[in-house]
């Protein structure tokens, strides 16, 4: 097991996922190892089925390595049962899907309050919490909305919103652009980048060097290998190459 | 810890749990509202049996009147009723609540207690108005029926509540009256229209109501005084006359018992409205009452038909609620990102049941409640006194609401369980519900199977290894136990199966057409939907089959052990009329018929007489004394009397075999078969006549042996256990006399015997008659034969107006009411409809699974039929795909359901007295299997619409 660093917020040491058995068996991830420090915002890279979004479960607890260990703020996630995972999620994980991902069901506000009220937040506190988040990413105008009624767009920024919401250090972002035009991306990737300036720990998941070029380090995996790891450069046909897009 | 954040505390929160299932509500509540079509059906499916159970309870309490109105409909606004009460002592006392039964006694006969009359017993300060019920007869036509009459001051004050003028206006003069509205509809007179009675000639001048009879009797109501004098007085028995005391004070509990004590009840107002205690309504001593059977069975039957409803129900609100959640999959995986735990995903699926059980119980109870009111309030308008008032059942009705809530919640959890153990990112990625954990689902039905199988085989093994039915009967309780433990767990085995054999069934689908290889493979891949149908239509089955082989076999059972009183729609009357003894123990001659003038009568009032012939039997019975003082003393046979029966000898060896307990040992046994098998003896069991008696009595062609053997002077038996050797014994018997036999049956003394040559000719059905002798050999045997009776063939049953009309006809000819038409209805033939109703009740739980599945498979499949389309697939695939997933739901559903249902009931049967009776209705469990998936198969095509229904897109950036 690695020393973890006192600025660490996520720590995967020598972690494996494989699906399956036998023959059919696919490794997704082979034997990463990746940290990322408190007001770090790290950008994956690689092409599809190289084991982005397998990366991201497991740094989320939504998902468990099948050798290695994962650590959110030295928490080692081996060792915690589903109603702590859960509760680790809600403390300290914020997830932003490419598919926005809102509750139909719930308002913008109510989205984003979720992770406070189902940690036994009062509604209103969590509420108040929610405006203040939704404030964050400029959108507190929609707080009453549900989630037919706002653009992708907005949609995402609800999604970041609940991300950030509350004392969560590690935002985890799934291809958050992936759905929209390339203004509302940029203006994503600006809360994104903010958020990690004020300390949180930032995994970006992107196909798009544009927006990895937003980040402080860019990681790049094929095969469910880390094969490169790089500052961000601010030229984006370097990093195409460099993922192999 | 870096930036001074605190250690990651995982701790639970406090209130997190409430607060999470507040979330849960909140999305489960607009979840619905969001998914009105869908949440509709579930609130329906459970509402209807939570209505038609709270109706039903609401009904059956409405039936039982409250102290209230049996004070009002019973007493009007008198105090009390006092009348005769059958007592066998004077330490017996009444129900507080009903004057008419005995509710605690020692039920010892006390010889030398005389009842005292009522109005000894009235007290003193009241206002006593009698109500004296009459036996009167009517003239209609030309003959004389009978008709209840009632002389009571019905429109005294004191009776408001009890008896209402309804129409007209009380009666002024001394012939006019008052009558119900079934008299006024019976013999369709009209006010001022004069109505002449055994009691008078009267003018009805209005209707009249009691409220504690139904408005369809005919019933006359004189006043006080109008009639001939002696009616009130000789006509009526103490029994028949009851009085009611108005006035202020209360009769009290001990009033009341004072007057059991004397044979005499009483109705109370006070006591019905406040009984006393229940140790003060026992006497010492008293049998100890039973259990209310009546009642317990009613609850049973009550929530066993409600929880098989609600099973049923509750395994198709699964279906929708597996694709709520299916369709929720995606939410409530990010509900599970944003860190909420299992049960609150679980609560999310439950809390819909929640909402939608609650809302259905609620709006279910209050639409049975609001039904049976209606109902209740019609009845009540029409006049019947059947039902008192609206009584809601709170405790069966609460149970009912309790039962569809649970059975909501219960159909609400299979998917809330599965999605709550979801794999999150799978669901996230694909939106597709991962595939149910079945291993252990299937693992347990495939345990469960062999065990059923093994309790069917003990039950039927034990079943048969007891060859003695007395050990048989013994063992019924363990049998059925057996057999039903092995076919309840038959059911859960396949329903439990059902997945793995869905599953398994796919792979060999490959060479069917593409719409039934589709629709297998997507109810293999969305079990989740596919198991509670099927498994909804499977438990229809089973309940159908069963009910239809044990339904199909008892009605078997009843036909074979028929009891027929003559041919079918075949009515017997007598010629003669015996009369009551007169006053100085005289017995006047009976009554005669002229055999022309009855069948002029009586098809004057049929006309659906198809013939009429005059029976000759052997001299019948007539004023022969019984009882005290009778006896054998005197001729059996006298000019004015006969007291001689005829009945032929069963030979030695010739018996049917009974066990110890008198079970028949073998029914199939040609000694307990046939006419006269088990039937006593009548007056008609000889008949005397030819062949063309045998053609009307027997149903039979006579044949040249049996005219031959008539002629030679011998019997045409009916039925060969009466023959031995070639002969009969016939017996004349002194009725006279009585003896106790062996089997408990009451035997007469054998007065003469006579040896007969005998052939048989078995009747078309076993009427009542041993055989048929010539009128030659009836007076060689000194028989005394003579027109006792007139057999009347119909072409069809008489309606209940047409035997009215018969019987008013067959008076007319005797001058006074007293014999009965009764025609032969035959074996219970309109019972054929009860299997298609089972079949009918079955065929819509079907329609119901499958359309409800087959909606569910277009909605999810809107994106594959989108695909199809780009394709080029024919616009009417999608019918066929909607008409294939209708057929295999409905199809494997109906035929494991009626190998479930129809194995263990012809177990049951042939393990059961009915074993003999065996009857599969092939038809309708054919239809069952075949032709109810197809049907809704059909109806899924007819249906479907072929245009593929446009969805607006998810909103794009």
């Amino acid at each position: 097991m690695s020393v973890k660093g006192p600025q660490q917020v996520l720590e995967l040491a020598k972690v494996s996922r494989t699906f399956g058995q036998g023959a059919t068996a696919v490794a997704a991830l082979r034997d990463v190892d990746l940290t990322i420090a408190a007001g770090e915002f790290v950008a994956v890279m690689g092409p599809s089925g190289s084991g982005k979004s397998s990366l991201l479960a497991l740094a989320g607890g939504l998902d468990r390595p099948t050798s290695g260990g994962v650590f959110v703020e030295s928490t080692p996630l081996a060792g915690l049962g589903l109603n702590e995972l859960a509760r680790l999620r809600r403390r300290a994980v914020g997830y932003v899907f490419q598919d926005f991902n809102l509750v139909p069901t719930l308002t913008a506000a109510e989205n984003v309050a979720l992770p406070l009220e189902l940690d036994g937040t009062a509604a209103r506190k969590a509420g108040r919490q929610a405006l203040d988040a939704l404030r964050q990413v400029g959108i507190p105008e929609l707080a009453d909305r549900f989630m037919d009624q706002m653009s992708g767009g907005q949609q995402q920024r609800v999604a970041i919103a609940r991300a950030i919401v509350g004392q969560r250090r590690l935002i985890l972002a799934d291809e958050p652009t992936g759905a929209l035009d390339s203004t509302t991306g940029h203006g994503v990737m600006e809360v994104l980048r903010a958020r990690a300036d004020a300390g949180a720990a930032v995994m970006l998941v992107t196909h798009e060097a544009r927006h990895a070029a937003w980040a402080d380090r860019v990681v790049f995996l094929r095969d469910g290998r880390i094969v490169d790891q790089a500052a961000a450069m601010h030229d984006p046909t370097f990093l195409l190459t460099q993922a192999g897009l | 810890m870096p930036d001074g954040h605190p250690a990651l505390d995982l701790a639970p929160a406090r209130g997190a749990r409430r607060s999470s299932f507040r979330i849960a509500a909140r999305m489960a509540r607009r979840d619905i509202l969001r998914h009105k079509g869908r949440s509709l059906l579930i609130i329906l499916l459970i509402m209807l049996p939570v209505a038609g159970m709270s109706g039903a309870a609401t009904l059956y309490q409405s039936s039982l009147r409250t102290p209230a109105e049996i004070v009002r409909y019973e007493l009007g606004n008198t105090q009390a009723r006092y009348a005769m009460l059958p007592v066998p002592n004077g330490e017996s006392l009444q129900d507080p609540l009903n004057d008419t039964i005995v509710a605690s006694s020692t039920g010892e006969l006390d010889q030398d207690f005389r009842p005292s009359p009522p109005e000894d017993l009235l007290p003193d300060g009241y206002e006593v108005l009698p109500l004296r019920q009459l036996k009167l007869t009517a003239t209609a036509g030309d003959a004389a029926v009978p008709l209840q009459g009632r002389q009571v001051d019905a429109l005294h004050p004191a009776f408001e509540g009890k008896f209402t003028l309804l129409e007209g206006r009380a009666p002024a003069t001394g012939d006019e009256v008052l009558v119900s509205p079934g008299l006024i509809e019976r013999f369709a007179l009209s006010f001022g229209e004069e109505f002449t009675t055994s009691a008078g000639t009267f003018v009805p001048v209005g209707t009249i109501r009691d409220a504690d009879a139904s408005d369809r009797n005919s019933i006359l109501y004189l006043r006080q005084g109008q009639g001939p004098a002696a009616l009130g007085q000789g006509d009526a028995s103490p029994q028949s006359v009851s009085y009611y005391l108005a006035g202020a004070a209360p009769v009290t509990w001990e009033q009341v018992r004072a007057a059991n004590s004397r044979g005499v009840g009483v109705l109370s107002r006070s006591v019905v409205l406040s009984p006393p205690p229940p140790d003060e309504q026992t006497v010492p001593g008293a049998i100890q009452a039973g259990t209310p059977s009546e009642q317990v069975a009613a609850y049973g039957t009550f929530g066993l038909v409600g929880a098989l409803a609600l099973l049923e129900v509750g395994l198709l609100a699964g279906a929708a609620f597996a694709v709520g959640a299916k369709n929720q999959v995606r939410e409530l995986a990010l509900l599970a990102a944003s860190g909420a735990e299992a049960p609150t995903i679980r609560a999310v699926v439950t809390a819909s049941g929640l909402w939608l059980g609650g809302a259905a119980v609620a709006s279910g109870a209050v639409a049975g409640v609001g039904a049976a009111a209606v109902v209740v309030w019609w009845v009540r308008s029409t006049g019947s006194a059947r039902l008192a008032g609206v009584h809601p059942d709170p405790l069966l009705t609460g149970t009912a609401m309790a039962m569809g809530l649970a059975a909501c919640l219960l159909a609400a959890l299979a998917p809330a369980n599965r999605v709550a153990r979801q794999a999150l990112v799978g669901a996230l990625k694909s939106g597709r519900a991962p595939a149910a954990g079945g291993k252990r689902t299937t693992l347990t039905g495939a345990v469960l199977l062999p065990v059923a199988a093994g309790l069917l085989a003990a039950g039927w093994l034990v079943a048969q290894s007891a060859a003695d039915p007395d050990e048989r009967a013994r063992q019924a309780g363990l049998v059925s136990s057996l057999l039903a433990g092995g076919a309840v767990l038959g059911v859960v085995a396949l329903v439990l199966l059902t997945g793995w054999l869905t599953t398994g069934l796919t792979p060999r689908t490959g060479s069917l057409p593409l719409a039934l290889r589709m629709a297998a493979r997507d109810s293999a891949r969305n079990r989740g939907r596919t198991v509670p149908a099927v498994a909804a239509v499977l438990a229809a089955a089973t309940l159908a089959s069963a009910a239809l082989v044990l339904s199909a076999s008892q009605q078997a059972g009843q036909r074979l052990s028929h009891s027929w009183s003559a041919l079918e729609n075949q009515a017997y009357l007598p010629l003669s009329l015996a009369q009551p003894p007169q006053a100085d123990g005289t017995i006047p001659p009976a009554i005669t018929a002229n055999p022309e003038h009855l069948s002029t009568a009586v098809s004057g009032a049929l006309d659906s007489v198809s013939w009429t012939r005059t029976v000759t039997t052997p001299a019948p019975v007539r004023n022969c004394g019984f009882g005290e003082g009778a006896g054998p003393a005197g001729q059996v046979t006298t000019d004015v009397s006969n007291c001689l029966q005829y009945s032929l000898a069963r030979p030695a060896g010739q018996a049917c075999p009974l066990t110890a307990q008198r079970r028949v040992v073998d029914p199939d046994d040609w000694r307990c078969r046939g006419s006269m098998a088990w039937d006593q003896g009548s007056d008609r069991s000889i008949l005397v006549g030819g062949a063309e008696d045998i053609r009307a009595m027997f149903g039979r062609e006579a044949g040249a042996d049996a005219v031959a053997a008539l002629n030679a002077g011998a019997m045409v038996v009916t039925n060969p256990v009466f023959i031995r050797d070639g002969k009969v014994e016939l017996q004349g018997q002194d009725v006279r006399t009585q003896q106790g036999s062996p089997d408990g049956s009451v035997v007469h003394d054998t007065v003469s015997s006579t040896v007969l040559e005998a052939v048989t000719l078995e009747p078309s059905v076993a009427v009542p008659y041993y055989g048929i002798v010539s009128p030659a050999t009836a007076h060689r045997l000194n028989l005394a034969p003579e027109a006792a009776g007139l057999a009347v063939q119909l072409s069809r049953a008489p309606s209940a107006a047409e035997v009215d009309a018969v019987t008013g006809a067959i008076a007319g000819v005797f001058g006074q009411p007293g014999i009965g038409f009764w025609a032969e209805p035959g074996v219970p033939k309109d019972q054929a409809w009860m299997g298609w109703l089972i079949v009918a009740v079955s065929a819509l739980v079907t329609f119901s699974a499958a359309g409800i599945t087959t909606g569910l498979s277009l909605a999810d499949a809107r994106t594959d039929h989108a695909t199809l389309a780009g394709v080029g697939a024919a616009p009417r695939l999608r019918k066929a795909l909607a008409a294939s997933q209708a057929l295999f739901t409905a199809g494997l559903g109906a035929v494991l359901g009626t190998l479930a249902g129809a194995v263990p009931a012809v177990l049951i049967v042939v393990s059961t007295d009915l074993r003999t009776a065996l009857d599969v209705p092939w038809l309708p469990l054919a239809a069952m299997v075949a032709a109810v998936p197809v049907t809704a198969s059909a109806l899924a095509w007819a249906f479907t619409r072929v245009a593929l229904p446009m969805t607006r897109r998810a909103p794009g950036g």
